[in-house]
């Protein structure tokens, strides 16, 4: 499979890219870091020029201001939380980011732990916070939260886009969890092939199929309960359980875990103060 | 959800509101919308579509005479009913079409429901929606 990709993204953005395994999303986060070559390419980040086949400029994956998060978090098993990050500091570099960013992921009370004493959560946490430490502008995460369940990964998405704001970072993640690329980030490119089939805000690439809705919400089922006559599905939306009431119908093909839109007409929903 | 194919054929704006009225089966369903023709590619007369409302927004009435509010009245036969101890379901035929119904049992009970008997399924503008074909 050829990979041909030609793409631009804003400061700040929260961009994910999404596709099936295969489609190549893994190796344009290779390529972006400098891990993998490409036959021919270009990449410029803020005017500087990080790759240019053509002029044979290649800068060093130590030389990409970036950090990177796999989905096995690959930390140093012998060192302490903290050693782990400190280990991850430029030469010369001050130490004082570290107790920041053990404090930004809620991790002061472990800092003195090895990761096998860690849940797959806490793990994911101190690997953010690692590819935090020389404090790059551009953020890569693959996958990061696909193997922890779902309360997990929603309070790891906080801390991500916790992390994106207060460090004015330029993420792109790879996911394929609808739920997920609706909650964190503002732009998508849909990756199928080697190449980009769409490409746009969240909302605009996923709802393409009820054009009159202006009320509509993504999420996962979590209960789905026969009431006679009607079903009574409990969908995860952001941090909330909506119940909604559908039909036999209606649930053919869904069970717990499956991914859902959830629209309304715009004209029913109450708006009241809360003060 | 009831989806019902038909042909927009008549479309009326004011701001960022639209008062859509599609035709299925020869009878017109309207639906308000905010959406315009500017804003919207899918918001063009001639355009194909799908009509979609929620089975519990299906109110149902027998010797419907006098004034209602409600835009859409489709005349309908009763096809089946399902009773339950709270809730009944009402399936009917729109010629040729399914619509489903869900209303109270006490509702479907008070209204004397039977097989094969006409009925009008009323609908309001603002709870129908507009869908493309798959």
């Amino acid at each position: 499979m050829n990979l041909n990709l030609d793409f631009q993204i804003r400061e700040k953005d929260f961009v994910t890219l999404y596709g099936p395994s295969g489609s190549g999303k893994t190796t344009t986060l290779r390529i972006l870091s400098g891990l993998t070559q490409p036959d021919t390419g270009f990449i410029k980040v803020n005017n500087e020029i990080w790759l240019d086949t053509e002029k044979k400029i290649n800068l060093s994956v130590q030389k990409r201001k970036l950090g990177y998060v796999f989905q096995d978090y690959a930390l140093f098993p012998n060192m302490s939380i903290k050693e782990n990050l400190t280990f991850a500091l430029e030469k010369g570099q001050k130490k004082n980011i570290i107790d920041e960013l053990l404090e930004t992921m809620e991790l002061v009370q472990l800092k003195h732990l090895k990761p096998e004493k860690l849940s797959g959560g806490q793990k994911q946490r101190v690997a953010i916070a690692r590819a935090l430490v020389r404090q790059p502008k551009l953020l890569l995460l693959d996958e990061p939260f696909s193997s922890l369940d779902i309360e997990m990964r929603l309070k790891l998405q906080d801390f991500i886009l916790r992390a994106h704001r207060l460090y004015r970072l330029t993420t792109i993640l790879v996911s394929h969890d609808i739920s997920e690329v609706y909650k964190v980030s503002n732009k998508m490119f849909v990756i199928e092939n080697g190449t980009i089939t769409k490409q746009g805000d969240p909302p605009s690439i996923f709802s393409s199929s009820l054009t009159s809705r202006k009320f509509q919400f993504v999420g996962e089922i979590v209960k789905i309960e026969n009431e006679n006559i009607v079903y009574i599905v409990s969908v995860l939306i952001g941090n909330n359980i909506a119940k909604i009431i559908a039909t036999d119908q209606e649930i053919q093909g869904l069970q717990v875990g499956s991914k859902v839109l959830v629209a309304s007409k715009a004209f029913n929903p109450i708006l009241r103060k809360i003060e | 959800m009831n989806v019902l194919q038909g042909e927009i054929s008549e479309i009326k704006t004011e701001g960022s509101l639209s008062l859509v009225k599609v035709m299925v089966q020869n009878c017109v369903i309207s639906s308000l919308v905010i959406d315009t023709p500017q804003s919207s590619d899918y918001l063009k007369t001639g355009h194909q579509i799908n009509v979609v409302f929620k089975e519990t927004e299906v109110i149902l009435a027998k010797q419907l005479e006098g004034l209602i509010s409600v835009q859409n009245k489709l005349n309908c036969i009763v096809e089946h009913i399902e009773r339950g101890e709270v809730l009944s379901k009402i399936s009917m035929d729109f010629h040729g079409l399914r619509i489903v119904s869900i209303i109270t049992r006490n509702a479907a009970d008070q209204l004397r429901i039977v097989e094969k008997e006409n009925i009008t399924a009323l609908i309001k503008s603002t709870e129908v929606s507009l869908a493309p074909y798959d």
